[in-house]
């Protein structure tokens, strides 16, 4: 399987691009006692996988075929192009449309700039790892991309397809979850990660659908066809956590 | 049951509508119409759209006389689907405050509201969805905003609800709230706040929105991107989410209350 190594590596929580700090929302749950168990976790889960997952994994997936374009565009027109090394030009004009996706399906302020954040410090990591890949140089000129798309960049590079980078995705969203509720609660890390093995089942599910809502948008061009699927406590308390003066974690 | 409705301010301030029983409308001001229901529903099956278009610097206020009640149609009916569309042109005002809309339990609702916003122009769109009557837990809902301006997205965002899914009315989800309320104000010169006067000492204008919780209800008011618009957004119970949406739109110099 090509690209396996790569994706491993970028499914690794060791791997330096700040997702450590981030708790994808407990902290601000566990602060006000309304994620207090093992159990609350799961339906944390359950309720993020299918919706901030769906939307993450579309918006990831849609990133790795973008980046994939890039390639296959540059090979096929056989001319310099941004596929022949650091020193090519950078084509940064097919990703506005799906930055802009990410940043109105992300109302909350807090969350956009967690997102940036987070994107901008995978894209250091990701244009040393495949200098040679014109996805996350191309990405570069947008400033600080959303992480989705950064994700989904990287992913390309490491050669991985759409529905590994989806779930690339989901895996990052379940587990800054699941090691936040680790150390804020003191849950058993063992049947925290039996908890995670029950949810794959979910996670795969929502993965197929993400790649192939990602699929059509890419073939139509159209960001529009994306999810934006959104509950209301997360977002709410994503502003409230990033305006407390005392937090473990910036998300 | 399917039907299209249609409003339109005119150029020299002419107010036409045409109704499609069950979306009827009334004129009840100088620029202001209200949504009458000529009917119970939606049910599930229903299709119900209202078309809205303002000419250049006109304004219109609508508003609902009753609340909106989902229910569930025959088995294998589908969601009912509400569909608001409104095009304003260069500094229209629009503003779209309709009564609550309840879902009870076993109906599926998916309402959407898409508006384009041409130069200057300015909307405020305030939606509370109360999941089920009294001692339901409350179907399922879909709430789709969608907003362009000057031919660019601005926000895209669909609030889910399930009363019957236990995730969805968990710590990811309502939090075991009963309500949820959304106030999206777009547009010159306009800005949203939380709490209004019974929260927060007024503040000058063009000061950073609040966001908050108190005892029912917890909420939070976010710049988009692109500037020069707030979604509120709030999780309660429901006369205090109410209270919240009532005391933030009257700090945007818009009344957003009922009529």
């Amino acid at each position: 399987m090509t690209g396996l190594s790569g994706l491993l590596l970028l499914a690794d929580s060791r791997l330096p691009a700040g997702g450590h700090v981030h708790s994808g929302g407990v902290e601000a749950l566990v602060d006000r006692r309304l994620l207090r168990s093992l159990p609350d976790l799961v339906s944390f889960l359950d309720a993020r996988i299918r919706t901030a997952g769906l939307c993450a994994a579309a918006a990831t997936s849609v990133a790795n075929l973008v980046a994939a374009n890039l390639v296959a565009v540059s090979i096929r027109d056989d001319r310099p192009g941004p596929g022949d090394g650091p020193t090519g030009p950078i084509r940064t004009d097919g990703w506005h449309g799906w930055d802009r996706a990410v940043d109105v399906r992300t109302p909350s302020s807090a969350l956009r700039e967690a997102s940036r954040a987070q994107g901008s410090a995978l894209l250091r990591t990701a244009t040393l790892a495949w200098p040679g890949h014109p996805g996350p140089r191309s990405l570069a000129g947008l400033g600080r991309p959303h992480y989705p798309l950064v994700l989904g960049a990287a992913s390309a590079a490491a050669g991985a397809d759409p529905g590994q980078s989806a779930a690339l995705a989901v895996h990052h969203l379940v587990g800054a979850s699941a090691g936040a509720a680790v150390r804020l609660l003191g849950l058993d890390p063992l049947r925290v990660a039996a908890a995670q093995a029950g949810l794959a089942p979910l996670c795969d599910r929502v993965v197929a659908e993400a790649v192939g809502v990602a699929t059509r948008a890419v073939a139509a061009g159209d960001p529009d066809l994306l999810p934006a699927d959104a509950t209301s406590l997360p977002e709410i308390l994503a502003e409230l956590h990033h305006a407390a003066e005392v937090n473990l974690f910036a998300s | 049951m399917k039907a299209c409705a249609e409003v339109e301010v005119e150029a020299g301030r002419r107010i036409r509508w045409s109704a499609a029983p069950p979306v009827v409308l009334r004129r009840t001001g100088p620029t202001r119409v209200h949504l009458v229901a000529a009917a119970g529903g939606p049910l599930g099956g229903d299709r119900l759209e209202l078309r809205i278009r303002l000419a250049e610097d006109t304004e219109l206020t609508i508003g609902s006389a009753g609340a909106t009640v989902a229910q569930p149609g025959r088995p294998g009916s589908g969601p009912a689907c509400w569909m608001v569309a409104a095009e304003l042109a260069v500094g229209a005002r629009l503003r779209w405050a309709p009564q609550p809309t309840v879902v009870c339990d076993r109906a599926e609702l998916h309402a959407i509201v898409r508006v384009t916003l041409a130069e200057r122009a300015s909307v405020l769109v305030r939606e509370e969805v109360l999941l089920g009557r009294y001692g339901q837990l409350g179907g399922r809902y879909r709430g789709t905003l969608s907003v362009d301006r000057v031919g660019v997205p601005l926000l895209r965002h669909t609030t889910v609800l399930d009363g019957a899914d236990p995730a969805l009315c968990g710590p990811a989800g309502t939090g075991g709230a009963s309500a949820v309320g959304s106030l999206l104000v777009a547009g010159p010169g306009w800005c949203a706040r939380g709490g209004g006067d019974r929260t927060s000492e007024r503040r000058e204008p063009g000061e950073k929105p609040d966001s908050g919780e108190l005892p029912g209800v917890r909420w939070a008011v976010s710049e988009l991107a692109g500037g020069g618009a707030t979604l509120l957004l709030a999780v309660g119970e429901s006369p205090r989410v109410a209270e919240l949406l009532d005391g933030a739109g009257s700090s945007t110099g818009l009344d957003s209350g009922r009529h």
